[in-house]
């Protein structure tokens, strides 16, 4: 055990370093962020001196050796635009992140998990239609699409919520909501075919075999051996959700880290841009990581050794 | 070398046993009206190839077959009708009455629970045992089925222990509600030869030490013949011919038994070519008007496809359903 | 003569990594473990174990698709290497394998025809035979009628796929059939079929065969020879006849008490029934001296501490035993 989480621990601080690299790269070499502060006609002799103040004349291995240096120090640069450190700008978005990322996580575990369970035990049911058709349905459709409408129902036709905005919790009914429908929808597929698997195991029916009653079957045995998937899926969308859900923070106007990162990077506000990767990145990651632990509490087999044996 | 006095009360009765499914819309019937009957402490072996049923009828009598199959006919055991109880009264007698053991032992178990959690919770369910209690009940029950080393390999998973580990806790499992009847479904085709013949011995002396009765289901004739008092040879969800072993084996009648017993290559003897049956076994649900092995067979008649045997008895304890020789 | 086939002191290791493998260090699982035997052309050794006795690990070595550990495989002469070169792709076209899964061996999106045509198109790229006739002479040969030329695998019955897989092994006429349990998967009255098949295009072809199998009574029929392994080793080897019908070595005995004949009496009754104590063993433990002598019931001190070799009992038969060593040197004789 002890080696798997030391070689997957290994393996995203590769990802976290890869990740920082190119976004890096591209950013530099995708337009010049001098032109973009300053406007486009600005004199040249502004924009060099610009270029200067920040090293972005310098090669670009050296920017970002020194942009290494400074992070292992806990230095990680300054907003272009005000000055102000990158990093407490991102951290001051996390809040808002989490107020809609951590509501929508949930709704996605209560409703979607329970929907998938239903469609698998009642299969090709008129139960297990109804919910793959919405299951198909909300993962079909964009999240701005359906943002967009939610608020010409809800906010324009019927004025009982806001259209955006941060003041109180009617602002964020919205669009937990838009986040949930996507979630949910992907969670009920998975925990379907999850489960469905798991039901057509022989040992599903020695254990109906054994006298348990079907409701028994279903959740002593079928459930847990359903869960491993279900667990990492979860995980992957828990990660999603805390890296900020961009479109829907840019459509509800709400100032969280995704939203801050989409204006950073149209501004090329470089080092805010960075420090807002860097922070998702290790979010990404770390949710991994737990995944990864959290399943191999509960799948014995990868617990044993992972050599042949009879 | 019957085990069972011919007074032993007839545990289970079943009669014109017809099993279809449902698949998009029309039925097709697997089963074909299947009779049989066990008496208490009885060894019967149900011996066929793939499709004929062998399996089927025991997962129809205990209601295992998933809500779109139709299961007909009587099925009556210690004189209470099982055809027609709800789930939860089949659950009452499944584990507790009849039990079951599958083919694959190591895919029958639940791969994430320790294999002494699992027998612990048929003691719970059947008996009541729970906690210390239950856990000596367990360590007994491993004993009983050999499972060297019990109080260490209770804790183990299933997949850290071989096949024939497995099949053992299985059996425990099965035994640990006191049942009066055994239906092992190939207990040892997922098992090595000498493995195989160790679990035939035991299932042989806990069915002599508890007075079970014992269905054994398999292809293999010959672990039919080691453990079984009375074979019922079963061909595309008919039975075809039902005798005591021995006289199975020596005075066969069925073309079809005949075919089995000649198919098989001899350790002892040397024999040229194998007889073999021509043709292959007809699809599941295929309608067929007489006899279903009638394509297949080297002596068939005319009369032959025109309407299907019905099992008769022609000596003690031997029935046949063969319209040629029934006729003859 | 040359034998077709000459294995000598063949070993294939593989590492393994244990509960503790960062204390205690890699451990080593000892699939095969010193084999030598050998095939003259025209006749069939069968090759009978339990699970974990290397057997199929020895199709694989044969046919070259995984190196060796030590020890040399020999096929016509020529060293067998499993390095995928043009000459081991070139001797693909005289040794073939049968698999024991049908289904799993065929290509689902191939019709039957094409299955067999395949290999023809491999090897002979210049056109000298014509694929489709000699495909279909040789799916006629296997016994497939010409209405499941044109079916899927997931079409034919399993009877009819292993035939398949055999017209397939056998359109370029190799000199070599390994087959790994070829009808095991098989329903009873089909597995007389395909045994008779085999038995027919043996002779017609003049086939060397390997034939790998826990079914001792289909080896007894159709193996001329016969050697029997037990963890990665030859405990016995001879002719079939010989071997099946008077076996030396404890373990051959107690595999063939071990098979079920129909008629014979009731398992516990019936006397002379071997059962031995303990299960196939794990080839990463492999006990020290005879690796038999855990669950012999006929083991002595000696066995435990110091490994058998191969002792000639009579013209065609050897058993790896001390009891036999002893009989043999121990007395003088």
């Amino acid at each position: 055990m002890g080696r798997y989480m030391l070689s997957r621990s290994l393996r995203a601080l590769l990802t976290i370093f890869l990740v920082v690299g190119f976004a890096f790269t591209i950013l530099r070499l995708s337009g010049d962020p001098a032109m973009m502060i300053l406007s486009a006609d600005a004199p040249p002799e502004a924009i060099a001196a610009f270029r200067q103040s920040w090293g972005l004349d310098a090669p670009l291995w050296q920017q970002f050796w020194g942009y290494l240096l400074n992070i292992l120090q806990g230095n990680f640069g300054v907003s272009m635009r005000d000055g102000s450190p990158a990093m407490r700008l991102v951290l001051e978005a996390i809040p808002a992140t989490l107020a809609l990322a951590l509501p929508a996580f949930a709704l996605n575990l209560l409703i979607g998990i329970p929907a998938g369970i239903l469609a698998a035990l009642h299969r090709n049911s008129w139960i297990d239609r109804l919910v793959m058709s919405f299951s198909v349905a909300g993962h079909t459709l964009p999240s701005f699409v359906l943002g967009l409408l939610l608020v010409l129902i809800f906010a324009v036709s019927f004025g009982w919520l806001p259209s955006g905005g941060f003041n109180g919790v009617e602002h964020a009914i919205l669009p937990v909501l838009t986040l949930t429908v996507g979630g949910a929808a992907v969670l009920a597929r998975y925990t379907r075919s999850s489960m469905l698997e798991v039901l057509g195991q022989p040992y599903i029916r020695a254990a109906s075999a054994k006298g348990l009653r079907w409701s028994q079957v279903v959740i002593r045995h079928a459930l847990p051996n359903a869960a491993l998937p279900i667990i990492t899926i979860a995980g992957l969308m828990f990660g999603g959700l805390i890296a900020g859900a961009v479109v829907v923070e840019s459509v509800f106007s709400w100032p969280g880290v995704g939203r801050l990162t989409v204006s950073a990077v149209g501004n090329r506000d470089l080092a805010v841009v960075q420090a807002a990767l860097l922070l998702i990145t290790v979010s990404m990651v770390a949710t991994n990581l737990a995944v990864d632990a959290i399943y191999s509490l509960f799948d014995p087999r990868l617990r044993a050794n992972s050599g042949a044996h009879q | 070398m019957t085990s069972t006095a011919v007074n032993s009360p007839t545990l289970l009765n079943i009669s014109e046993l017809r099993i279809a499914f449902d698949q998009r819309g029309h039925a097709s019937e697997v089963l074909h009206g299947v009779d049989l009957h066990i008496a208490a402490g009885e060894s019967i072996g149900l011996v066929g190839e793939s499709g004929c049923g062998k399996s089927i009828t025991w997962l129809g009598v205990l209601g295992l077959l998933g809500k779109h199959a139709r299961v007909t006919g009587s099925v009556k055991f210690q004189g209470r009708e099982l055809l027609g109880l709800s789930d939860t009264e089949l659950s009452q007698i499944r584990g507790r009455k009849i039990s079951m053991i599958f083919q694959d032992p190591s895919s029958s178990l639940n791969p994430a629970q320790r294999i002494g959690a699992q027998i612990a919770e048929s003691l719970t369910l059947h008996r009541g045992l729970r906690g210390a209690e239950a856990n000596a009940e367990v360590l007994a029950l491993l004993d009983h089925v050999e499972i060297p080393d019990a109080k260490r390999r209770m804790n183990a998973y299933p997949h850290e222990l071989s096949g024939g580990m497995n099949q053992r806790v299985m059996i425990a499992m099965a035994l640990a509600g006191q049942p009066d009847l055994l239906i092992a479904d190939e207990p040892t085709t997922a098992l090595d030869a000498t493995v195989q013949a160790q679990i035939l011995v035991l299932l042989d002396t806990i069915r002599r030490d508890t007075g079970m009765a014992l269905v054994t289901i398999s292809h293999d004739l010959g672990v039919i013949s080691e453990i079984s008092d009375r074979v019922l040879v079963m061909y595309a969800g008919s039975i075809v011919e039902s005798a005591p072993s021995q006289t199975l084996f020596s005075e066969a009648q069925h073309p079809y038994s005949l075919g089995l017993l000649a198919a098989m290559p001899a350790l002892d003897a040397e024999v040229q070519r194998l007889t073999t049956i021509r043709g292959s076994i007809p699809q599941a649900g295929q309608l067929i008007q007489g006899c279903r092995f009638e394509a297949r067979c080297d002596f068939a008649q005319d009369n032959c496809r025109v309407a299907a045997p019905i099992l008769k008895t022609i000596a003690v304890g031997h029935s046949l359903a063969c319209t040629r020789k029934l006729a003859a | 003569m040359t034998p077709l086939l000459n294995v000598k002191n063949l070993q294939r290791h593989f590492s393994v990594e244990g509960k503790t493998a960062w204390l205690a260090g890699k451990k080593l699982l000892r699939a095969v473990d010193g084999v030598t035997l050998s095939v003259q052309r025209g006749k069939t050794l069968g090759l009978v174990g339990e699970s974990g006795c290397g057997k199929s690990t020895m199709a694989k070595l044969v046919l070259g698709l995984i190196p060796a550990t030590a020890g040399t495989v020999e096929f016509d002469g020529k060293s067998v290497t499993a390095q995928r070169n043009q000459a081991w792709r070139a001797a693909r076209r005289h040794m073939q394998m049968v698999y024991q899964d049908p289904l799993g061996a065929l290509d689902r999106r191939l019709t039957a025809l094409e299955q067999v045509i395949e290999p023809l198109q491999i090897h002979d790229k210049h056109g000298e035979i014509q694929p489709a006739l000699a495909a279909q002479n040789m799916m006629s040969a296997v016994g497939l009628t010409d209405n499941l030329f044109q079916r899927y695998p997931h079409e034919l019955s399993g009877g009819q796929r292993q035939r398949v897989v055999l017209a397939r092994a056998l359109v370029l006429k190799p000199s070599l059939l390994v087959c790994d349990e070829p009808i095991s998967a098989l329903d009873v009255s089909v597995q007389a079929q395909v045994i008779n098949l085999l038995d027919d295009l043996r002779q017609q072809m003049n086939l060397t065969m390997l034939f790998i199998s826990h079914d001792l009574r289909v080896v007894r029929h159709i193996c001329d020879e016969v050697a029997v392994m037990y963890l990665g080793r030859i405990i016995e080897q001879g002719s079939a006849k010989e071997v099946l019908t008077h076996p030396a070595h404890p373990y051959t005995q107690a595999l063939i008490s071990a098979v079920s004949t129909p008629g014979a009496k009731n398992a516990a009754k019936s006397s002379g029934r071997i059962i031995l104590k303990g299960e196939p063993p794990n080839p990463v433990d492999v006990p020290t001296g005879c690796s038999f002598h855990p669950r012999c019931a006929l083991a002595t001190a000696h066995c435990k501490t110091s490994a058998p070799i191969a002792t000639r009992i009579s013209e065609s038969h050897t058993v790896s035993c001390h009891l036999h060593t002893m009989i043999h040197h121990g007395s003088g004789s």
